[in-house]
């Protein structure tokens, strides 16, 4: 029997998976993707540089920071001119509090997946009220905020953030302690999750995957640790990696990263240098290519640009992470149905990136 | 393996059929390559500096030179994480008969990437199982006859 | 004398029966009466008939609304209704009535709009043998165990045929589901309550409650209380059980076609099903009505029933939903097998203290 998990579905978001099944048996799974497309790329070439960043940043919503700071740094790469290491630092606080934000939502949809509304509620409740208040005191929106922009960040730290921020993080380990709690180790989600979906490290390289679904697979790739920018180098942080590859010990990656993202910020702010936060750019960019990558919340995300010496880019391209792990549905053929959503749900796919 | 000895050792085997390898900066290695030769380097490539992770693939559409060229960007991945060295590939490609050969083949993970490059600018990749609509809707063929929207002559609205 | 006796003297209707020309008529309309004043139609009517159900019911909504978002950190209902938004269920009922009833084209009518009567039905009809005191209960049956079980067995056929009724991909695997689902959680369901059944030699609810005064049976039987309050959260479709319900990848199951009137009727005859579960463990485990004289007995019922059924609505905020092939699993060999042991310890426990 043929039916599709289609747009229309509380809860499979903006995106078709065309499933045949047998009984209970999924034969085929086949991703459609597709129904967001707003052709970020071309767009971005009849825009000036700056004009871009809110353009760019919102194909990630839940990811705001990393997606800017890409574009960024490959702008600062072409222009030749050093960030001030206050910038770093800030960028740094700014891509791991966006990072805490989306694996929280990511908690929030897995949980009601499940079935579990409780898992539903809690998360959403605490991105609200922590992570986006914070993110609103220093950057002034709660969501898409385009803070990082060539040249630095727009604005400096507000007083008292650092105070602030710490209290949000003290509660915050407590309310992790309360998720562990109630759904990591709860029976019936390692049951769910257990021994579905197992990727094994060769075929995850091999399918070309990244985040942390290649970190439950026993591969320790971060880019974060491999190819360091902004400050990552001078903070001291560890990759959560489990080797099993089914979808609970990618579940559990996320959540270690949440506890490191936490660990890095407490850092963040206790080095945070002086200076200056901001470079003076030029419009005109000269010519060349570049291949920025960061490690988004979900994976690598690669910004490749080509500029022809004008004021807009000639070539934007962006390979965003859950493009990239869209061979990852393969691993739902011959499970049941009732499998489904923890292997969906474990790859962290979010169509807006998808389809840019 | 530095980059340096990487250049040298593909000029060597290579000679004529590539362009020179060029090392743009820290970490970036860009070799232009004829579609004929592309197999073969890929090969090579991958056998030789164990490169077994292609990144992302994309087209550029130059109209003036009257070619587009399909950029492959490859790094390493062992069990310890990326290497840093990025390789990039560029294949130029004829602009009226946009041709390649897929390296579906070599690296299975370009799947994706090669059948949205063909929906947006037209370029046929020979060996790929599906091509097929992906990101556009389906009723692009009867708005928009045999157009391309990544290409620079399909302009938008506002232009 | 009880209320209606004082409505319907108010209103005088004898004297305009007498009135009536027609003598058949007249013979027939007095029978009438004689039956609305007598103390059964009070049964079914008010107490503890049609209304206290419907008005339990719509508390046990509110209930789980507000302990749910307690457990979640959220208020819940406040506005309708003076204190805290009790009257919020009775509000989203009128709601319901003023929607239209959809009902799809390819659909067969008669059996789509006939499911969710019958389901208000069956459910209301099982609660007429479960006694609140010693002398409320609309009908003292002496096999009322079985009555109940019998009319238990007629759920698993509706939700099929709503499910089928429907003509559409997922309703129809969330009714097979539904089927699988309750048939085989009723018969871990049958042995824990024949435990019940030796021990206390009688079919009749009143027997059996009265044969707990000295220890009630949950005390004698504790696996058997255990095996039960499972295949009831089962048999009512409530997290963690709730495949039927609320999968079938997040679809709604064999309610997803259903609109209107008819889907309060459905959501009307699950809470009914999870009152009468809780109602029928009180019963048989907890020892009904028996209580402290200070209180009367129908008063001692419902507080163990709403403890019951809050230890039912607590485990919806804490755990996940179960696999199908988990659940099946689950009742026929875990269940079945544990519900065989219980028999044994029934045995054995009769023959000791009795």
């Amino acid at each position: 029997m043929y039916f599709s998990v289609g747009p229309q579905h509380p809860g499979s978001g903006h995106f078709r998976m065309k499933i045949t099944l047998q009984g209970d048996i999924i034969l085929n799974a086949e991703p459609d993707p597709g129904f967001v497309h707003r052709s970020v790329e071309k767009i971005a070439e009849t825009r000036e540089y700056l004009q871009n960043v809110p353009l760019i940043e919102r194909q990630c919503l839940s990811d705001v920071s990393s997606v800017t700071l890409a574009y960024a740094m490959g702008i600062e790469e072409l222009l030749g001119i050093e960030v001030p290491p206050r910038a770093q630092y800030i960028r740094v606080i700014m891509c791991e509090l966006s990072r805490i934000m989306s694996h929280l939502y990511w908690l929030a949809i897995f949980g009601i997946f499940l079935g579990h509304s409780t898992m539903f509620m809690w998360p959403f409740g605490d991105r609200d009220i922590l992570i986006t208040e914070t993110a609103e005191k220093i950057a002034g929106a709660r969501v898409s905020y385009s803070y990082i922009i060539p040249g630095g960040v727009r604005y400096d730290l507000p007083d008292g953030i650092k105070e602030h921020t710490m209290k949000t993080l003290d509660y915050f380990q407590g309310r992790l302690k309360e998720y562990d709690a109630i759904f990591f180790s709860n029976p019936i989600f390692k049951r769910r999750t257990k021994g579905v979906g197992v990727l094994s490290r060769s075929e995850a390289i091999r399918l070309g995957v990244t985040g942390p679904t290649l970190r439950g697979s026993g591969v320790r790739g971060d880019i974060r640790k491999d190819a360091p920018y902004a400050a990552y180098d001078e903070l001291d942080f560890e990759i959560p990696v489990y080797s099993e590859g089914d979808s609970y010990s990618r579940s559990l990656v996320r959540f270690r990263e949440m506890k490191i993202s936490s660990s890095i910020i407490r850092q963040a702010f206790e080095n945070l240098p002086e200076g200056d936060f901001k470079v003076k750019t030029r419009k005109k960019v000269p010519e060349g290519e570049v291949f920025s990558r960061v490690e988004a919340a979900r994976g690598e995300l690669a910004c490749y640009l080509i500029s022809d010496g004008t004021r807009k880019p000639y070539r934007l391209k962006m390979s965003t992470p859950s493009f990239r792990n869209l061979p990852g549905f393969s691993l739902m053929k011959g499970c049941m149905l009732a499998d489904m959503p923890p292997i969906y749900m474990s790859l962290d796919y979010w169509p807006l990136e998808t389809d840019r | 393996m530095n980059e340096a000895q990487i250049i040298d050792e593909l000029r060597d085997k290579f000679g004529e059929r590539i362009g020179t390898p060029e090392r743009l900066r820290q970490h970036r290695i860009v070799v232009t390559v004829e579609k004929e030769n592309l197999l073969d380097l890929a090969k090579f490539v991958k056998d030789t500096y164990d490169l077994n992770y292609a990144i992302s693939v994309s087209g550029i559409d130059y109209p003036e030179q009257n070619k587009f060229v399909v950029v492959y960007h490859l790094c390493k991945m062992s069990e310890e994480g990326h290497l840093p060295l990025v390789l990039t590939l560029k294949v130029p490609v004829n602009r009226q008969t946009p041709r390649t050969p897929s390296l579906i083949s070599i690296w299975q993970s370009v799947e994706w990437h090669e059948r949205e490059t063909w929906e947006l600018f037209g370029i046929e990749f020979e060996g790929h199982p599906k091509l097929e609509r992906l990101l556009l809707h389906e009723d692009w063929d009867e708005e928009f006859p045999n157009q391309f929207p990544l290409r620079k002559d399909f302009l938008l609205e506002d232009e | 004398m009880n209320i209606i006796n004082i409505i319907l003297d108010f209103l005088n209707l004898e004297n305009f029966i007498s009135n009536i020309p027609n003598a058949e008529v007249q013979e027939l309309l007095t029978i009438v009466f004689v039956f609305l004043r007598s103390d059964l139609f009070f049964k079914i009517l008010l107490f503890p008939g049609i209304f206290t159900i419907l008005i339990t019911v719509a508390e046990l909504m509110w209930l789980e609304l507000k302990l749910i978002a307690k457990v979640q950190l959220r208020v819940g209902p406040q506005y309708a209704g003076r204190i805290g938004g009790i009257l919020q269920p009775i509000a989203d009922f009128i709601k319901l009535l003023f929607k239209e009833t959809i009902v799809p084209e390819k659909a067969s009518k008669v059996l789509f709009l006939l499911v969710p009567i019958m389901l208000v039905t069956l459910a209301a009809t099982t609660l007429t043998v479960i006694p609140l005191s010693e002398t409320d209960v609309i009908s003292n049956l002496d096999v009322g165990l079985l009555f109940t079980f019998a009319i238990l067995a007629m759920f698993p056929i509706l939700a099929l045929l709503a499910g089928w009724a429907s003509n559409s991909k997922f309703p129809f695997i969330g009714g097979i589901r539904a089927l699988f689902q309750q048939v085989s959680y009723e018969v871990p369901l049958w042995f824990s309550a024949l435990g019940v059944v030796i021990l206390a030699e009688s079919l009749n609810f009143n027997s059996i409650i009265k044969a707990q005064s000295t220890f009630w049976f949950i005390l004698l039987l504790p696996l058997g209380a255990f095996i039960f309050l499972v295949a009831v959260i089962a048999e009512t479709e409530r997290l963690p059980f709730d495949i039927p319900e609320a999968e079938t990848e997040i679809a709604s199951g064999w309610m997803a076609e259903y609109s209107g009137l008819s889907f309060g009727l459905i959501m009307l005859s699950l809470y009914i099903k999870l009152y009468f579960g809780a109602a029928m463990f009180t019963a048989l485990f907890l020892g009904g009505w028996l209580g402290p004289s200070i209180l009367p007995p129908a008063f001692w019922f419902l507080t163990k029933t709403i403890i019951v059924v809050l230890i039912i609505m607590m485990l919806r905020g804490v755990l996940p939903r179960f696999r199908l092939a988990d659940l099946l699993y689950i009742g026929w060999r875990r269940l079945l097998i544990l519900s065989m042991i219980n028999i044994f310890l029934a045995i054995t426990v009769k023959l000791v203290l009795f």
